[in-house]
């Protein structure tokens, strides 16, 4: 009962940080609150500014201020952007339609390909496959994953024209969005995939000092056997609220891989977004990020809950 | 009887960088069907390596010299997959640490059912029922609902019984059981060693027992074998080393029991890295004449009897 | 040492040697300008940019921010971590709890988004990176020190240390923060890791700091001023290069102290 109450309150305060962050930002920093809000390169008439303030209750004390934003967040509406002229909860609605899948499906790839890897590699330490595994993975992850969209892009979009170079549109068909989306899945999911490859090979070492895996092999399994049916069970574990805490790191870092790829998921919202100063833009996004690590870690919560009985039964 | 194993001259070292570290060396018994034989002796005396070793369950690091002969096939020529085929349906093994030794995140009827499945054509069902049947015969009242049950839920005790289950489930003709009772409290060692009793009338397998604890040894072994830093130092029928003991170290051994006065013997074994001329025991027997310290001593046949001390030199 | 710890050490040094006296190492001076768009030859070993700036000279003077940054950031990150480690590890009870849970918290903030909205707003600049950094990356340091705290706080010397009477700030500034130098020190190479791959990132999207010239700032600028689509390959491709390499020589330094990774593959 503890344990559960103590996961929930801390989603809730997370959440609750995120938004008092994005609601104190425009109105602490310098400048004008209501130029805070609207952003810089947005044009809007002198009428609609003093209109504006008072619709937005800029002239009122802050907890009221704070009540209101949070009335207005239960109801779906993340505040208008004057630069795209459009509500940003729509508008991030539609990017995430690109965002969602390209993340969900490299997260996906990476734990499939990452994980046997690095079981592998955790199981024979001095194999050669392994070691290459490890050092690999370590070289992988230590290049920004947009540095790696660029050489990627650089060699078979530029070089060898096996994909586009230039994004695709919402409108266009399946296949030329499948087209574009290969190259961008390719390079963040072998990033999540090296990650993962460390964090297993690291877990599945310490699982080999237990005494499971050895009896397991008395009772007559093969070496694979054991490895696949008894300690990848158990290494997986620690990688589950890894791979939740990656999430936000994760995204992010699909954020810039969109940009080399001109993607218009969130991160070409982002960065148009801090070209165009539009503030709106730049708090929703981040709420919806963090709401989005959130979901991950209630989720993985609940698959952690599945795979091991001891934390179901104290829930 | 029939012979089921013979352990010749087997000597195990570890190579551990460029230390070597003998842990067994030059070790000979032999089992019957339907015997019971005990090795005991302090912890480090390198009993339970002997048991790994049979089993073929020894770390890669090891060197491993001489002859098991398991119903006249040497164990240690066989391949990999042959001996597979054998670990857990002909070769029991129960290790010590039965919380440790079952994986916390299977179920106990999945656990015990895996030899099963791995060694015979059944389907999971049937596998199920005869794990039913194997936990009836030992005595539970519920099986059903004590197969549904998590390792985590039951006391060190029940575990030890449940991996006993998974080790006899297919009847083996060899049973080796390292420490089958170390860290379990007195009601528990009871319930195991009833468990054993039962095994022994009704199955007919041969079993090596691996223990510190001579009371455990006496109660259960037809034979008994005890060993000091590596070597056997006395062999024999179990009563009579008992009544008529003939090494310092075992009469030392049968000192330390509670209803002797737990008189300990003084000093500690050596370590197994350090070799030094004479007997093994010498620098901490009572009864040292000046040879001990220079001619490490044979070990004597005498009918069924072996022992290895210079008190005890045939003349 | 371990092989790994060597290499690392090796590159990261000479990384270090370059940032430090920029100067004797670039061949030119970073902001002199020469023709435009020279690929790589005898005169500029790595080419010129669309100003004319020598690319290696840029890179040699770019070393000192990106490392001054990923220090910096790393640093200050480990000394919250630390300090909140130590405290929650040693006082326990009701202080631990709100600061563990604190740390709970804050280590579900995406902080990237965090980062790139406040750069918005206060206008790029190396310190409000490292500000930002300190305050969202000491998470995993805080965790890892209290545990060994708590482990620690338990032993004989720490024990007779309180017995005879010591202050508590004596126990924990003597006693106890040796012993953590081991544990804190890989964890803060990979701070250094992150905090630089990070530097980079938030740079690309034009809100590095452009007065000074970081490893990242010049990606960000190949990359806008269309290195790529123009297949200039000389002038994107050293920048990352540089960061992907010193970033892992940390990690190696880093990885190779750790338990898990168990690099001594060779038994």
């Amino acid at each position: 009962m503890h344990i559960t109450f103590y996961r929930w309150s801390r989603y809730f305060f997370s959440l609750f940080f995120t938004i008092c962050i994005s609601f104190l930002l425009p109105r602490l920093m310098p400048g004008d609150p209501i130029a805070n809000m609207i952003g810089q390169s947005a044009h809007v008439s002198d009428a609609t500014i003093i209109e504006l303030r008072q619709e937005l209750g800029l002239d009122l004390p802050l907890p009221e201020q704070f009540l209101q934003y949070l009335v207005n967040i239960a109801h779906f509406d993340l505040g208008y952007s004057y630069t795209l002229h459009a509500p940003v909860s729509s508008i991030i609605m539609e990017r995430m339609a690109l965002t969602i899948p390209f993340v969900g499906i490299a997260i996906v790839i990476g734990i499939i390909l990452g994980v046997p890897l690095g079981a592998l590699a955790g199981m024979s330490r001095s194999k050669k496959t392994s070691i290459l595994a490890t050092y690999g993975s370590i070289a992988l992850s230590s290049a920004p994953p947009y540095f790696l969209s660029l050489i990627a892009l650089s060699i078979l979009s530029f070089n060898f024209g096996l994909f586009p170079l230039k994004g695709v549109s919402a409108t266009a068909g399946i296949i030329p969005w499948i087209h574009h989306l290969i190259l961008p899945i390719a390079v963040l999911s072998s990033c999540i995939a090296a990650r993962n490859c460390l964090i297993m090979r690291g877990s599945v070492i310490q699982e080999t000092h237990e005494h499971y895996p050895l009896y397991a092999k008395a009772k007559g399994l093969t070496e694979r056997m054991v490895l696949f049916q008894h300690i990848v069970k158990n290494a997986s574990l620690p990688l589950i609220t890894q791979v939740a805490l990656d999430v936000g790191f994760i995204l992010s870092g699909a954020l810039f891989i969109e940009i080399v790829f001109s993607l218009p998921g969130m991160g070409m919202l982002t960065y148009d977004a801090v070209l165009s100063r539009d503030y709106p833009i730049l708090e929703g996004s981040l709420l919806v990020i963090a709401i989005m690590v959130i979901l991950t870690n209630i989720a993985a919560d609940i698959i952690y809950g599945v795979i091991d009985p001891r934390i179901r039964w104290q829930g | 009887m029939n012979r089921i194993l013979e352990v010749c001259k087997l000597s195990v070292s570890f190579i551990s960088g460029n230390e070597v570290v003998q842990a067994v060396n030059n070790v000979s018994f032999d089992i019957s069907q339907g015997d019971i034989f005990a090795l005991v002796g302090e912890t480090g005396c390198g009993k339970s390596v002997i048991a790994h070793a049979v089993a073929g369950l020894l770390p890669d690091n090891t060197v491993i010299s001489g002859e098991v002969n398991y119903k006249g096939q040497d164990l240690l020529e066989l391949s990999q997959q042959d001996l597979i085929a054998l670990r857990g349906q002909e070769i029991g093994i129960i290790l010590q640490n039965p919380s440790r030794a079952l994986n916390p995140l299977y179920t106990i009827g999945h656990q015990i059912r895996e030899p099963v499945l791995v060694h015979t054509m059944k389907t999971k069902d049937r596998a199920s029922r005869m794990v039913t049947a194997t936990l009836r015969k030992m005595g539970f009242f519920d099986p059903e609902s004590e197969a549904h049950r998590y390792p985590f839920e039951s006391s060190g005790g029940m575990n030890q019984r449940f991996v006993i289950a998974t080790s006899t489930i297919l009847s083996p003709d060899l049973l080796i059981a390292d420490e089958p009772t170390t860290g379990l409290d007195h009601s528990c060692i009871a319930d195991v060693i009833k468990e054993f009793e039962r095994i022994k009338k009704e199955e007919h397998c041969a079993m090596i027992l691996i223990t510190h604890d001579l009371t455990l040894a006496r109660t259960l072994a037809d034979r008994i074998g005890v060993m000091y830093s590596g070597e056997i130092v006395e062999m024999g029928e179990c009563k009579a080393v008992f009544s008529d003991t003939l090494h310092p170290y075992t009469r030392g051994l049968i000192g330390g029991l509670p209803e002797n006065g737990c008189t300990p013997i003084p000093g500690i074994s050596p370590p197994m890295s350090r070799r030094f001329p004479g007997c093994r025991f010498h620098p901490r027997c009572t009864e040292r004449m000046p040879i001990c310290g220079q001619v490490h001593p044979r070990l004597e046949v005498n009918g069924d009897r072996f022992v290895r001390c210079h008190l005890c030199h045939s003349h | 040492m371990r092989r790994p710890e060597i290499l690392g050490s090796i590159v990261l040094a000479a990384f270090l040697i370059m940032a430090v006296a920029p100067g004797t190492f670039a061949p030119q001076d970073p902001y002199t300008r020469f023709t435009p768009y020279t690929p790589p030859g005898s005169d500029h070993l790595l080419g010129t940019n669309d100003m004319g700036h020598d690319i290696l000279s840029e890179l040699i003077y770019g070393s000192r921010v990106s490392l001054f940054v990923g220090f910096a950031s790393a640093l200050l990150a480990t000394m919250v971590g630390g300090i909140v480690g130590i405290v929650a590890g040693y006082c326990r009870g009701g202080i631990e709890d709100l600061l563990m849970g604190f740390t709970d918290i804050i280590l579900m903030l995406p902080w990237i988004p965090v980062i790139i909205i406040l750069a918005v707003f206060l206008g790029p600049g190396i310190w409000i990176f490292i500000l930002i950094f300190g305050a969202f990356a000491w998470t995993s340091i805080a965790r890892i020190i209290r545990s060994k705290v708590l482990q620690i706080r338990e032993s004989g010397f720490v024990q007779s240390a309180r017995c005879l009477g010591f202050p508590t700030w004596y126990i924990m500034a003597e006693e106890i923060g040796p012993n953590l130098f081991h544990i804190a020190f890989p964890q803060c190479m990979l701070l250094v890791a992150s905090a630089m791959i990070t530097e980079a990132s938030v740079s690309f999207i034009g809100l590095g700091d452009p007065s000074m010239k970081s490893w990242g700032v010049m990606l960000s600028f190949a990359f806008t001023k269309g290195a790529l689509i123009n297949g200039m390959w000389w002038w994107y491709l050293p920048p990352g290069i540089a960061i992907s390499i010193c970033v892992m020589a940390f990690a190696l330094i880093g990885y190779s102290r750790e338990k898990w990774v168990n690099f001594e593959v060779r038994e």
